[in-house]
């Protein structure tokens, strides 16, 4: 073995380079895994919105578009269906009852798939096939509705069609009052046959389109400026689901922790290498004194070093592998995963962030390593050479921006993380170094040791007290955001979420359901009224030019609200609300911005042929994530209460209450029952899953601020080791020893949990407002979880280190 | 040197030759300035001001990777604390400026190894040959450093206070291995040293007080 075989292999036998691997291999696998994860989730994201569109793109339109469009689209490449969508009422059996009929063109769905069973209300198996022409397949409510069973007839319009299969999930569920009726699929073939498309139907057309993105954004752009009245084109990106929220939220997450656990190994890489350091200068001045050169110590260091960089990105590479693969493992029940096109780049980025994170947090205690004087083996205390003690913090600031830029990708992200915790890390050393210049008058043998060891060390336990603090404070932080991520993902999907939704009420059914609801002791939401209606206008008031987007051209379902205040979650952000008398409209906040509608504007909407006026009376925000009806447009009650109006109302029903929906669809016929339990339990399950996913990259960082412990602790018991041999020499026992250990490392736990629960209390406020768009929360625990758990772990891993350095015999330290 | 507080003369007047093969006593109390006459004769540090010559070498024109050159051809060290590597056995510490010097393109010898093992054998510690400092006595560590010392073949030796941490038994033997390897390989000695003995041995002395010679 050469020598710097030897002296690699040595330091690699005490320990010493543990620490600094284990960062480094934290820090590639971090990356890695999150590169590749974050590509997964957001193709996972996609998909996710595709299946709710049932393509990468869909054109809706109320009339036939002309042939030449769809051509077009093929003509790209892209692959193209279409489906068409009525209400009609269906018969069998004497019974009839109203029903959303799809007719499906070839090919359909181009994303997600079709589901179907043989028994009703029986979990469905996937599908690529499509009712065969003369065939139907009706959803579970439409075989109790019907009294039909699988092989029967039901009458569709003019024609009869053979009941084939149970239809269980379909992609592209459509929206609004259509989504609340129980599907029957048939081929788009039949649709003439059933004789309703006849002017005056109302018809609902969907030309879906898949394929290359440059492709869709030729068609996309051929086509926008032809789109006609009733004419809109739906694109995966801007479809805003539940789980596509929570699913941007975990990668935001994930992002996040990763920006923290690599801050955290760049943390526990530069302590290591302060430590290694250390430890070598004696070393190094020998090998000057025996000839040995600076290009010679740094070759015989870095080839070393070399070695142990390659081999933690190896396993850094194998872990981040591994760890991505469990979180998605979490979801691969629920969410289609597709991999991303094998490529080199989350291993480049890898191994490039252990690179930079070697050379920006260890290189430079290294550096000054190759420069220690050989007059080391005269006088032990003679200094290290070039020390500028502002370099390295300014240095690992830069770096750490760097860094984290790098692995984030996004530079304020990495700018405000540094620059708020070069802040607070400017407040947690500041405050510890004041904190320990407080004399005490401790009559204890242990305290009074403890404190004057604080004390005659100040400066270096200031530093030590801010590692920890920052270690302890990034984890609480994760933990603070976490909860915020989890406890908003609670609140949207109680446990009593609204599982059903009763449409189609007409006032005149309206006071008799509610009575039957109310009988049937179900919680639900107040019946709403709704009517239908498309926006025909827009008066600004006077003096603004500023050119918004267009005016949508689809229907909006529209209502009103008598009551004192806004109705269900909605919340007044600006204007007032209704008085009796007024005649105004309250808008959702989002779409006023999106649209520039402000206070004071007049809207003009077109109620089937009649005009409606209101001027903009308020502002609202309106919670879509909730399973509840919600409106863009709230009426003023004598604003609208004259249009042809139904109602609608949700309600919560316990799974095993299932079958008391059937007497009430037969006591009311024309009102429509939506079931969501099924897409409820779905989103549920994601949610916890994604909670989990959030709990384990949480165990990550918690993992990569322990190494930093340790490695601080490390660091701090070297500094000790001399003063605990003097003292044994001196007789002190060894419990006294231990006693007066615990209690200094309890205390600068103690004083870095402190510190550090002030900087998770302002950092995550910051982060949950500006980046997890969540609304803030104060988390009390903090102030009591920091510096207990700051004391517990300090004190733990301290003391175990310690035990090592009092079963050293003194002899050999201090001779 | 210059400092905070202004210029501050460590040394300063000091002229001495010492002829190749001789050897020479430094003498004077804790403070006087022998060890930082020892670093710049060594090449170890450089003077802010005046001369220093090395085996012909002018060492206060070298920057500090000459001047690591000039030690590993020239030079071999005793210290008072041994400087051994505690993680090497002793074979490998004797080993070590062989092998520097030969990952220099200036090894002297093909086998580093057995050269080594030699010079323990000359100073009574081949049964020991594997053992790490931590299982060596004061005496025995302080063999392992004059084994090192002189397994480079130096022109030149520097020892400073060889004999100050160990016993008299041990002292007595370490000062004799010193003297007797010196006169064997012919090289010079420059020792540093409380123990007017020991200085007493050598051909000539030269004491320090403040920084200036006296005599």
């Amino acid at each position: 073995m050469n020598l710097t075989a030897r002296l690699f292999w040595r330091d690699l036998r005490s320990g010493r380079l543990l620490v600094l691997f284990l960062s480094m291999v934290v820090a590639t696998a971090t990356v890695t895994g999150i590169s590749i994860g974050v590509a997964r989730f957001a193709a996972a994201l996609t998909s996710e919105s595709s299946v709710l569109l049932g393509a990468d793109m869909r054109l809706r339109s109320a009339a036939a578009v002309p042939e030449e469009w769809m051509t077009a689209a093929a003509g790209l490449g892209l692959a193209t269906s279409r489906t068409l969508r009525f209400s009609s009422m269906l018969f069998a059996n004497d019974n009839l009852a109203l029903s959303s009929v799809k007719a499906a063109g070839d090919g359909y769905p181009l994303r997600g798939a079709l589901a179907t069973s043989d028994t009703p209300f029986t979990e469905g198996a996937v599908t690529d096939s499509l009712p065969a022409p003369g065939e139907t397949w009706l959803d579970s409510r439409l075989f109790a509705l019907l009294g039909v069973g699988i092989g029967d007839t039901v009458e569709i319009g003019d024609a009869a069609f053979t009941v084939t299969k149970v239809l269980t999930a379909e992609p592209d569920p459509g929206g609004g009052m259509e989504l609340l009726s129980p599907r029957a699929l048939i081929r788009i073939a039949d649709a003439e046959r059933t004789g309703v498309l006849k002017p005056g139907s109302r018809l609902r057309w969907s030309y879906l389109v898949a394929g290359d993105a440059e492709a869709r954004r030729r068609w996309r752009a051929m086509l926008t400026p032809q789109l006609g009245a009733g004419q809109r084109l739906d694109e995966v990106g801007n479809m805003q689901s539940t789980v596509g929220e929570a699913l941007a939220r975990v990668e935001r997450f994930l992002l996040l922790a990763g920006s923290l656990a690599v801050l955290l190994a760049g943390l526990a890489i530069a302590v290591a290498a302060r430590h290694y350091t250390a430890a070598h200068y004696d070393q190094v001045a020998i090998l000057k004194t025996l000839g040995a050169g600076i290009r010679r110590i740094r070759i015989l260091y870095l080839a070393g070093f070399a070695v142990l960089v390659a081999a933690a990105i190896v396993t850094g590479w194998g872990a981040g592998w591994g760890v991505q693969e469990a979180v998605v493992a979490l979801f691969a029940d629920n969410i289609r995963f597709t991999l991303p096109a094998p490529g080199a780049r989350p291993f480049i980025a890898g191994a490039a962030t252990a690179l930079l994170g070697f050379f920006i947090f260890a290189w430079p205690p290294l550096w000054r390593l190759e420069r220690a004087s050989p007059l080391r083996v005269l006088r032990r205390d003679f200094p290290p050479a070039g020390r500028r003690p502002w370099l390295e913090p300014l240095l690992g600031a830069v770096g750490a921006a760097a860094l984290v830029w790098w692995s984030a990708g996004d530079a304020v992200i990495a700018l405000s993380l540094v620059g708020i915790g070069g802040g607070v890390a400017g407040v947690i050393g500041g405050g510890a170094f004041v904190a320990l210049g407080f004399r005490f008058a401790a009559g204890n043998g242990r305290l009074r040791l403890a404190l004057a060891s604080l004390r005659r060390d100040r400066l270096l336990n200031s530093v030590h007290a801010l590692v920890f603090g920052a270690a302890i404070m990034l984890v609480l932080l994760l933990a603070v955001v976490r909860n915020g991520l989890v406890a908003q993902w609670q609140t949207q999907l109680p446990p009593d979420s609204h599982n059903h939704f009763l449409v189609n009420i007409s006032p005149d059914e309206r006071d008799a359901l509610t009575a039957r609801l109310d009988g049937l002791g179900l919680a639900r939401s107040e019946m709403r009224p709704v009517a239908r209606g498309r926006l025909a206008g827009h008066d600004k008031t006077a003096g603004r030019r500023t050119q918004a987007e267009p005016l949508p051209r689809w229907s909006f379902m529209l209502s009103w609200s008598d009551a004192a205040a806004p109705p269900g979650d909605d919340e007044l952000t600006a204007g007032r609300w209704f008085a009796p008398g007024d005649v105004g409209v309250s808008v959702d906040e989002e779409f006023a911005d999106d649209h520039d509608v402000r206070i004071g504007d007049t809207l003009h909407f077109d109620l089937a042929g009649a005009a409606v006026a209101a001027a903009v009376q308020s502002l609202r925000k309106v919670n879509w994530q909730r399973i509840a009806p919600g409106f863009t447009f709230v009426f003023a009650p004598d604003a609208l209460r004259a249009a042809p109006h139904v109602f609608m109302t949700s309600f919560h029903l316990p799974t095993a209450r299932g079958g008391e929906l059937v007497p009430l669809m037969r006591d009311f016929p024309t009102v429509s029952v939506l079931e969501v339990e099924r897409l409820l339990s779905r989103v549920r399950v994601i949610l916890d899953r994604a909670s989990l996913a959030v709990e384990l990259m949480l165990a990550l960082v918690a993992a990569a601020g322990a190494l930093v412990l340790v490695a601080g602790i490390r660091y701090s018991m070297a500094a000790r080791r001399r003063q605990t041999a003097l003292l044994r020499a001196l007789g002190a026992s060894r419990r006294l020893l231990l006693g007066a250990l615990a209690v200094e490392f309890a205390l600068l736990g103690l004083l870095a949990g402190a510190i550090a629960a002030i900087g998770a209390e302002a950092a995550g406020a910051v982060l949950q407002v500006r980046v997890f768009d969540l609304d803030y929360r104060a988390y009390p625990w903090l102030w009591l979880a920091g510096p207990l758990l700051g004391m517990a772990v300090v004190t733990l891993l301290g003391l175990a280190a310690s035990r090592r350095v009092l079963a050293v015999s003194p002899l050999r330290v201090l001779l | 040197m210059h400092t905070a507080e202004g210029r501050l003369d460590i040394l300063s007047q000091i002229s001495i030759t010492v002829e190749a093969g001789a050897s020479l006593a430094i003498t004077g109390v804790s403070g006087s300035g022998k060890s930082t006459l020892l670093g710049l004769l060594a090449g170890l540090d450089a003077p802010t001001e005046g001369e220093v010559f090395l085996a012909g070498r002018p060492l206060h024109q070298l920057d500090e990777e000459a001047r690591a050159l000039v030690r590993a051809r020239y030079v071999g060290f005793v210290f008072q604390t041994f400087q051994l590597l505690p993680g090497l056995s002793a074979l490998e510490n004797v080993m070590l400026p062989l092998e520097l010097a030969a990952a220099d393109g200036e090894g002297l010898t093909a086998d580093p190894r057995k050269q080594a093992a030699d010079y323990l054998d000359k100073v009574g510690l081949t049964p020991r040959l594997s053992h790490h400092p931590r299982q060596l006595s004061g005496g025995e560590q302080q063999r392992v450093a004059i084994a090192r010392a002189f397994a480079s073949r130096p022109q030149i030796l520097f020892a400073d206070e060889p004999t100050g941490n160990l016993d008299r038994a041990s002292a007595g033997r370490v000062a004799e291995l010193l003297f007797q390897l010196n006169a064997g390989e012919g090289a010079t000695l420059i020792l540093v040293t409380h123990d007017a003995a020991l200085a007493a041995r050598c051909d000539r002395g030269i004491a320090l007080a403040g920084g200036r010679l006296q005599s």
